[in-house]
């Protein structure tokens, strides 16, 4: 497989996991990774790909920042609805755009860290990204408002680095 | 003890203030120039915002009322004194304490928010830790694993996890509150007759309160009990 070296690294994280888990059990735990999972790979484009299962998130890779925020945010979107309908979950994803190191199909180095920085950072059902990413996306996506948050100083990242939060109007 | 640093902002200049470890505080006032304590760097931008930087320790920042307020910092607690104008906030693990702002769009990994007053938009995150809103405007308010408080606002979007919600409505506005496990109370003001949406998976629901049209309360818990009461 080969993919261009430059991309999104994007990380999800589904908000109040723990606590589901710790009233509701494994199982039904388990058929809410499922949802997610099936969520995720319904929104992917066919050259996106998911990296690597964290648990309660998930690791993904797009070559491409425009359909990676479309994913993103529809992703977002997908959870929001079945927030409403059923058990109120969020989802929340952190995005950056750089060119991380390979190990097999893996992917680290100092793009991913940030980006799984910046999830920590994203309240429930939010979308932030870094400013690589708003340099590729701004203007190229249709009632896209980007708001910015200011810098954000980040534990372990030498620099305050300015993020955004993405939604649709 | 550290030198005051005095500052002359240009009508309207943005406060930006970045801090790795240690407490920010940005206090409002009756004055034209910012003074600025405790910081490594500080220093007027082209664009004529102030950028202030902290390694550690305290830092103070005092300037015209009505100022628009960016902090950033890694842990320590930050306050917002006096009046300020539109303000975001974002911190690493820490408290946020503010006195009066026109806007506010704040968040902590964890850590809680404290507001008296927020007139306009009122955005606020943390991970893990308490929520209180004396008075806003609308409000976006979320917690992971702690309680949220709003005593008047007038409308909100409300998400929390494992933490207990009340939220007073100042009026007819509109309430969504999403809640995992707490138990969720709402105050309507007395004679107001809204039309409520409430459910519970396994809860219980109680609605003391006359139904209507006037606004909208939409609750749903997963397992925490609901009431509407008027006050």
């Amino acid at each position: 497989m080969s993919e261009p070296p430059e991309g999104a690294v994007v990380f999800t994280d589904i908000v109040g996991f723990t606590e589901f888990t710790a009233q509701h059990g494994d199982g039904e735990a388990l058929a809410l990774l499922n949802r997610q999972e099936k969520v995720v790979r319904a929104t992917l484009p066919d050259d996106a790909r998911v990296v690597k299962d964290l648990g309660d998130g998930l690791m993904l890779w797009f070559p491409e920042a425009v359909s990676a925020l479309g994913s993103c945010l529809a992703l977002a979107e997908r959870f929001e609805e079945e927030a409403a309908t059923d058990v109120p979950l969020w989802v929340r994803v952190g995005m950056h755009w750089g060119c991380p190191a390979r190990r097999g199909a893996d992917l680290v180095g100092h793009d991913v860290n940030l980006a799984a920085r910046i999830v920590d950072v994203a309240g429930p059902g939010e979308v932030l990204l870094s400013e690589p990413v708003r340099e590729l996306v701004d203007g190229r996506v249709q009632g896209l408002r980007l708001d910015e948050l200011g810098p954000v100083v980040m534990k372990g990242i030498p620099d305050a680095v300015p993020l955004f939060r993405a939604a649709l109007d | 003890m550290a030198s005051d640093l005095t500052l002359q902002a240009p009508p309207g200049a943005v406060i930006r203030v970045t801090a790795r470890s240690g407490s920010v505080t940005v206090t409002g006032e009756d004055r034209g120039d910012v003074v600025v304590t405790g910081a490594r760097d500080a220093n007027v931008n082209h664009d004529g915002s102030i950028e202030v930087k902290s390694r550690s320790g305290s830092v103070s920042v005092r300037c015209p009322q009505g100022s628009d307020v960016i902090v950033g910092a890694n842990s320590g607690r930050v306050e917002l004194r006096g009046r300020l104008g539109d303000a975001r906030v974002t911190v690493g693990s820490g408290s946020v304490v503010v006195d009066h702002v026109e806007r506010l769009d704040a968040r902590t990994g964890s850590g809680s928010f404290e507001i008296a007053e927020c007139a306009g938009e009122c955005r606020l995150k943390t991970g893990s830790g308490r929520i209180k809103v004396a008075r806003a405007g609308e409000a976006d308010l979320a917690s992971g694993s702690g309680a949220v408080a709003a005593e008047r606002v007038e409308g909100a979007k409300v998400k929390a996890g494992s933490g207990n919600v009340e939220v007073g409505l100042a009026g007819p506005g509109r309430l969504d509150v999403k809640a995992l496990s707490g138990s969720v109370t709402v105050s309507v003001p007395r004679g107001t007759h809204p039309t409520t949406r409430l459910k519970a998976l396994s809860g219980h629901v109680q609605c003391d309160c006359p139904v209507g049209g006037e606004g909208e309360i939409k609750v749903k818990t997963l397992s925490g009990n609901i009431r509407v009461v008027e006050r």
